[in-house]
């Protein structure tokens, strides 16, 4: 089949959403299938201008393609004949972030035009498609605004060869995009709540601002002989080795809508991952005690977190391994999803 | 510049629209242009008595709208208020921005027919009335079907289609300011076409008249009128017979007699359908014509140009097409209460029927300098040009009203002026197409 994965762009950013839509079309292709890659220019500010994208996206024609996967908004409203749904994201400012008092739309008449065309659109689009996927958090999300059920569908770890795990290297790894929306930041204001742990911060920025912002903040919270920083898209090979060599991961993004690839890469290394209550998808395989450590999104308490890990080897290997365990229970392997969106 | 034109519209013998058409597209076929006819009527309507052509002719409703945007150079369709001669058109009309030439601006019987074949069915017609004339246009729980002057005061549905239009055409002013309001393209006002149909010359008038209203008959001609007058007037009432030359429903035929009963006149002569053979030898003995309308429903009238052609005096409603002629050609009445005016002129017509038989001889005059399918061709061409040029702009605007609208937003969205005015700007200075 010729198959067209659709998604959005934002110039510059690249994070596991843009991870999962390369090795979608990777592993396509891997299994016979003619597949591209179509990533549609999205700005989501201001929020009046979220019409003309959705306009842009709803205008669009795709020809010569057997079926689409389209994975975010608005790229799902692209019409198509044989579209499936796989939903990473909905624009969750007309949603749940709206409601949580953390969105751009503007709590007006006006907001509620724009809210309730998005939701219109949205709608359309889910009722249209051939088949409806989500990750478990959207998928709920999806069923409590929407009103539609989608079936849940996790994302697999794309490289799993490369997160061999390894030799403990002393240090808690924040990978992932480094950013606002990830909260790395409190990281290294926790480590002034864990002496003698070291953080390694490593990933693409959200903004160019990011490493000055984190630099200047480690150095006010007197930590920055224990940080280091490699603020880029790092090569994969050098990503699993930082993840290979770590005490545990530390992934503690707000209400996330996916387990998130750090996750997934961290149980695979057999590493410990620490969280935070209010972390979302990540704790649907991130148990307190079990496979990581679930922390009260502060401070005070990811720096517990990260001493009770960093000072007891032995236990953050059994976490670890308990978590390679429950990925391997789980099952959910790059056959398998092609299996359901191809159907 | 050789032209491949499409021809929206009836084509059969009972209807006026298509003898327009039908003189219309001659006239183009003998200035070199290719037209191919699609015939727009639906169900019985396209089993009737079909007109030559001078080329192709083809059932529309069967035709992909798609193709007829892609292989002419311009479109043209007829719109009238009879579903069953224009049923076919609102379909391409919807893809495909054609000059539209509205014969009707009362479009009330077209939407209703549209609506009756619409999935949804009469749910559209009051979702299309409230989306242009408001919720207080139609009550709740009331018939779509009142009066006629009601409906055509609340929902003409005359910009059901306007907005479709990538340019215009009106046989009057009457419906003009609504058509330029609702349409973004070109509208011209052109003074309506009909052929000379070789009417027999009139008769002297000697001390009888024979007044005939001409055409299917329904309240709307003002036959009432006319019986009134008659009934009225001691100088008329013997010597005034009233001939009705078309087909007529049986509740017009039995209030008009009725009427003619309660008023103590002969009951007035009603021939039915009538063929173009016999209609020719009715017109022989007929000595003044009645060509009245309230309320103003159609934007030209070929009854009226037929009259005129006649060279018989002609009583008109003076408003709309019927007002926009020169002084001294037609017989004015007071639209609404015909009755006195039709009086008077019949009185004036028996005390001095060679001015009134002259006065037919100037409206023939002016009708066949004014009426040609030439002149009205002359004035056509460059409004088939105008909308063919607009026509990208408009199905563009058209498609992103649709996506606008389906995610629920109004046309006066600021989002939807924003995406307006992109649009305008980008089609304002349409690239110059090489002449071949």
């Amino acid at each position: 089949m010729k198959i067209l994965v659709m998604t959005t762009r934002v110039p510059f950013i690249w994070g596991g959403a843009e991870e999962l839509s390369f090795h979608l079309v990777k592993r396509l292709r891997e299994a016979g299938h003619e597949a591209e890659q179509m990533r549609i220019p999205f700005t989501w500010y201001p929020a009046e201008r979220l019409i003309e994208e959705m306009t842009i996206s709803r205008s669009i024609r795709v020809w010569n393609a057997d079926r689409v996967i389209a994975l975010k908004f608005p790229a799902y409203l692209v019409p198509h004949d044989n579209q499936v749904i796989w939903l990473l994201h909905q624009l969750r400012q007309a949603y749940d972030l709206f409601d949580a008092g953390q969105s751009h739309i503007e709590n007006t008449s006006r907001g509620d035009t724009i809210r309730a065309a998005i939701r219109v659109a949205d709608e359309q689009a889910f009722r249209g498609a051939r088949g409806l996927y989500a990750l478990p958090n959207a998928a709920e999300r999806m069923l409590r605004y929407n009103g539609i059920a989608a079936e849940k569908l996790s994302q697999p770890l794309n490289d799993p060869e490369l997160f061999t795990g390894g030799e403990d290297g002393g240090y808690i790894f924040a990978g992932g995009r480094i950013g606002t929306s990830k909260r790395q930041a409190l990281l290294i204001e926790a480590l002034r709540h864990a002496p003698g742990v070291r953080l390694v911060m490593a990933g693409p920025p959200e903004s160019a601002e990011v490493p000055a912002t984190l630099a200047a903040l480690a150095d006010r919270c007197g930590v920055a002989d224990r940080v280091a920083f490699d603020l880029r898209l790092l090569p994969r090979a050098d990503l699993a080795a930082l993840v290979n060599g770590c005490t545990a991961s530390a992934y503690i993004p707000y209400d996330e809508d996916s387990v998130g690839y750090v996750t997934l890469e961290a149980f695979q290394a057999q590493k410990p991952v620490i969280t935070t209550t209010d972390s979302g998808g990540v704790l649907e395989i991130v148990r307190d005690g079990e496979t990581g450590i679930v922390a009260e999104p502060s401070a005070e308490s990811l720096g517990l977190a990260m001493t009770r890990l960093a000072a007891n080897r032995p236990v953050a290997a059994r976490i670890g391994q308990a978590g390679r365990a429950l990925l391997l229970e789980r099952d959910i392997t790059w056959p398998k999803t092609l299996e359901r969106l191809l159907s | 510049m050789t032209l491949r034109l499409a021809w929206l519209g009836p084509w059969n013998t009972h209807s006026a629209i298509a003898t327009f058409g039908h003189c219309v597209v001659t006239e183009l076929v003998g200035r070199g242009h290719d037209v191919t006819v699609f015939r727009s009527e639906v169900g019985d309507a396209l089993d009737f008595p079909v007109l030559s052509a001078p080329g192709a002719v083809t059932p529309l409703q069967e035709a992909d709208p798609t193709l007829i945007a892609r292989n002419f150079d311009g479109v043209i369709a007829n719109i009238g208020d009879h579903f069953g001669y224009h049923g076919a058109i609102p379909r391409v009309m919807e893809r495909v921005p054609c000059l539209a030439i509205f014969h009707d601006g009362l479009l009330a019987n077209l939407a209703a027919g549209w609506a009756h074949h619409h999935p949804i069915g009469e749910r559209w017609l009051r979702r299309m009335v409230e989306s242009l004339y408001g919720t207080s246009a139609w009550p709740e729980s009331t018939p779509f079907w009142v009066d006629t002057e009601i409906i055509a005061a609340h929902r003409p549905m005359l910009e059901w289609l306007a907005p479709l239009a990538g340019g215009v055409i009106t046989h009057s002013t009457t419906w003009e300011p609504r058509l330029r309001a609702a349409t973004s393209g070109r509208v011209d006002n052109l003074p309506l076409a009909y052929p000379d149909l070789d009417v027999p010359a009139p008769r002297t008038i000697g001390d009888r008249l024979v007044v005939a209203t001409i055409g299917h008959v329904n309240p709307n001609k003002r036959a009432d009128q006319v019986l009134s007058a008659i009934a009225g007037d001691a100088a008329l009432r013997d010597v005034c017979e009233y001939r009705l030359l078309g087909h007529v429903e049986d509740g017009e035929l039995l209030r008009l007699t009725g009427l003619a009963d309660d008023l103590g006149i002969s009951r007035p002569l009603f021939t039915g359908h009538l063929s173009s053979e016999e209609m020719q030898n009715m017109m022989a003995d007929v000595d003044v014509i009645s060509c009245l309308r309230y309320p103003l429903l159609e934007s030209g009238s070929a009854s009226l140009i037929s009259a005129m052609y006649s060279a018989r005096p002609t009583l008109v409603s003076h408003h709309g097409t019927y007002a926009d002629l020169p002084d001294g050609l037609v017989l004015p009445c007071s639209p609404g209460r015909e009755a006195p005016d039709i009086a008077a002129h019949l009185r004036a017509i028996l005390n001095d029927p060679a001015a009134a038989q002259a006065m037919g001889r100037q409206a023939r005059a002016h009708a066949l300098e004014v009426r040609s399918a030439a002149r009205y061709v002359d004035k056509m061409l460059p409004a088939v040009a105008a909308a063919a040029a607009s026509a990208p702009a408009i199905t563009s605007a058209h498609q992103l009203g649709r996506t606008l609208g389906r995610f629920g937003l109004p046309a006066d969205d600021p989002a939807a002026l924003r995406i307006a005015r992109n649009l305008s700007d980008m089609l304002a200075h349409p690239p110059r197409r090489s002449v071949p």
